[in-house]
């Protein structure tokens, strides 16, 4: 591991003066997100999302496997959000970091919690087989708010993402394989996006998609996780600096904006995405 | 979907509450001998046992800070806490929030111990609130108590304090750890799906249920000291 | 002859795809593929190494691969083995006592042999972070498929059906010393070195793409700053 120098004294001076004046250092103002771009890969369910310098990506793949005893009628749907040195010398391999599992909650608050793919239709047969839906994420770059990137890459590859079609009849499954028939996508209930906040002097001032120096300066964040119908799949404040609940309730808005423009973004992405292959 | 009705049209739910009743609370501190600090809280059938350590020397002479102390916080919850035993793993961290003057101790360790005894709703919270309870009793300086209580909403009506059927249903659970003294908000967590015109409903709901712990929780600690002073005064 | 992906030649490679500096954070990126096989690489260093780590006369290098789909298995260990023992005699680590060089490899898509993919983009990677080297590496696959052709640069088709796999890398000096030699599978002395001749010329070609990518930045970087 390489030790990460902190930002000196100067340089958090100056973010914060030029907040308490609105203004970002990467010349954003305070509510505004990164410039987002999703890029697909040639299978599906596999997708690149940079949201600024901040790079991860998804990859979704599909697997039979036996139910959960106590769930035989769900199918699985598991997150793998290890991230390597690659994004940051800060990161270990084999020991999580607070921020890993913190990352790691968070999606899983965000995307399985709240039910967003339907379990209950990844079931083939009951009690014996089901569809085990994994969505690998790999950080490339952490330049900062690695968690809503990692999320938005998670929900559009699933939205990408096509299963190999089934038929059952009677006992017997065929597994089609991707020549013989169309694979068929995933039962995607709501889109959650997440957005996530920081807090600076004593909670005044706050910033929406933090940089990494953004994030190094913080005195509180906060994450929430929301879809397009305004509902609140997660919210996760957890420590950090006390804050009014008035303000929360002001993020919330801001969220419900974010999210907006967010899952526009990524409808266009996906039918622009399916308009290609179409035409290829 | 709930095959029980978690609220009925009269407004009394599982447990014959009213939405905005709490759980009976009974709070204990200095419950371990061993310890510098303890409590013991009941929530409901909500039972956690808190032990606070330090400040102490620090374990690990990597993590020393040499301004402030190091909060080290383990949450075990018990093999046979819920209603099917179940194996647990240790390594469950969860971050309370609690707001300590860690400056006064730098280069020391404060350990906090919570172990769930019995789980029917509202962990989080009940941890939260016992934790505070022991380091009140440990004597480490606080900016003030943190107070924890969840809410949810069933059927549009704002419920507070859930337990577990309520929790394991649909109903979104929103967990609320708040400064008393200033109303501030330290952590606030949510879980499945709430419509944002509801949090704030919901969430004042949650602010009250903490305030009204708050009380009980001082009188508690305010009744301890006053025995405390009064056995050391004969 | 006609191969599963629609290739006429036995020798004929897939597109290459190549680009550097990707990363903000590591010291040198690059991405490489060999048609849909790609696969990310990093490079930090010198940089500070745990004690433990340390060695006094050259630099340590840790070589750390991450899969595809799901977490590290033991295959991934063998790989890591595998690039780090191609890569490091290339480093001049000499240079850099008591460093750390720390490569890590993210394998995006696999179609076909991971191996090869892996050097190249950790090659170009290495240059883009500016590590002294002795020589670039270069490598390349080759199968021999049941009817005893060879055939380079396999598919994930042609690769499950091969009777044997063989991966060689070779350096850009005037005597192309051979660095890496990995095979599996049943095969005969004569076709081993069959199989390296045609590795050791294809791999001519891709030191040459590798030249002309990264002469093709430097000129765009070179453009940019003199109109700039």
């Amino acid at each position: 591991m390489v030790r990460e120098a902190d930002p000196s004294l100067n340089e958090k001076q100056f973010v914060l003066q030029s907040l308490k004046e609105g203004l970002r250092v990467d010349g954003r103002r305070p509510y505004d997100f990164r410039s987002l771009q999703l890029s697909f890969h040639s299978d599906f369910g596999h997708v690149q999302v940079q949201l600024g310098r901040t790079r991860v990506s998804a990859k979704v793949s599909a697997e039979v496997v036996r139910p959960r005893a106590d769930k035989p009628t769900e199918g699985l749907l598991l997150f793998n959000t290890e991230i390597s040195p690659m994004a940051s010398p800060a990161f270990e391999v084999g020991r999580p970091s607070e921020e890993e599992v913190l990352i790691s909650r968070t999606i899983e608050k965000a995307l399985r919690r709240s039910r967003a793919v339907d379990t209950e239709g990844l079931c083939i047969v009951a009690g014996e087989k089901v569809w085990s839906i994994r969505v690998d994420l790999h950080f490339f770059d952490h330049e900062g708010n690695l968690v809503d990137c990692a999320c938005i890459a998670a929900i559009t590859a699933l939205l990408h993402f096509r299963r190999p079609d089934v038929t059952v009849i009677g006992e017997e499954v065929t597994i089609h394989s991707l020549d013989q028939r169309n694979p068929v996508p995933l039962s995607v209930h709501h889109i959650p996006i997440c957005v996530s906040f920081s807090f600076f002097d004593g909670g005044e001032l706050l910033v929406v998609d933090p940089s990494i120096l953004e994030e190094q300066i913080r005195e509180g964040d906060m994450t929430i996780a929301m879809n397009i119908h305004k509902e609140i799949c997660a919210l996760s404040k957890a420590g950090g600096i006390p804050l009014e609940m008035d303000q929360i309730i002001r993020c919330s808005k801001i969220a419900t904006t974010k999210t907006a423009e967010i899952t526009e973004m990524i409808q266009k992405a996906l039918a622009d995405d399916k308009a290609k292959r179409q035409a290829k | 979907m709930s095959r029980l009705e978690l609220l009925t049209p009269e407004g009394l739910r599982v447990d014959g509450r009213r939405p905005n009743e709490l759980r009976k609370i009974i709070a204990k501190t200095s419950v371990l001998a061993q310890a510098d600090g303890s409590a013991y809280i009941e929530q409901g059938n909500t039972k956690v046992l808190a032990a606070v350590y330090g400040p102490q020397e620090v374990r690990h002479r990597m993590q020393i800070l040499h301004d402030r102390a190091i909060i080290n916080v383990e949450f075990n919850v018990a093999p046979f806490s819920t209603s099917e035993r179940k194996k647990r793993s240790k390594n469950d961290k969860y971050d309370n929030g609690i707001k300590l003057q860690t400056s006064q101790f730098p280069r020391s360790q404060i350990d906090i111990y919570l172990q769930v005894l019995q789980h029917d709703g509202g962990t989080l919270q009940a941890c939260i609130n016992a934790a505070t309870m022991a380091l009140i009793d440990a004597g480490i300086p606080m900016i003030d108590y943190v107070c924890a209580s969840t809410a949810g909403c069933i059927d549009k009506q704002p419920v507070l304090d859930l337990n577990y059927l309520e929790e394991s249903s649909d109903s979104p659970e929103l967990t609320v750890a708040i400064l008393p003294r200033t109303g501030k908000v330290n952590l606030m967590s949510m879980e499945s799906r709430l419509h944002v015109d509801m949090l704030e409903s919901v969430a004042s709901l949650a602010t009250e249920g903490c305030e009204q712990i708050h009380t009980i929780l001082d009188a508690v600690v305010r009744d301890t000291t006053q025995h405390l002073k009064d056995s050391l005064m004969q | 002859m006609k191969r599963s992906d629609g290739r006429t030649e036995a020798t004929q490679l897939r597109a290459f795809a190549a680009s550097q500096s990707l990363l903000n954070r590591a010291d040198g990126s690059a991405k490489f593929s060999f048609g849909e096989s790609t696969v990310v690489a990093s490079v930090v260093g010198p940089a500070e190494v745990k004690i433990r780590d340390e060695k006094m006369d050259e630099a340590t290098v840790e070589l750390i691969v991450r899969p595809a789909v799901g977490f590290p298995t033991t295959k991934d260990k063998v790989l890591e083995r595998a690039l780090r023992q191609t890569v490091e005699p290339t480093i001049l680590s000499g240079m850099m006592p008591r460093t750390l060089i720390q490569i890590v490899v993210q394998i995006e898509q696999v179609d076909g042999n991971i191996l090869s993919t892996a050097v190249n983009a950790i090659s170009l990677a290495m240059l883009d972070a500016g590590l002294p080297m002795s020589s670039l590496v270069a490598s390349v696959t080759a199968v021999i498929d049941p009817q005893d052709n060879i055939l380079l640069d396999p598919s994930s088709q042609e690769l499950e059906n091969a009777t044997s796999v063989h991966t060689f890398a070779f350096d850009n000096t005037s005597s192309y010393n051979l660095l890496l030699s990995h095979s599996a599978g049943a095969f005969s002395e004569d076709q081993y070195f069959s199989c390296m001749e045609a590795c050791k010329h294809a791999s001519e070609r891709v030191h040459a793409f590798i030249r002309t990518a990264v002469e093709k930045k430097i000129q765009k970087e070179y453009q940019q700053l003199q109109s700039s």
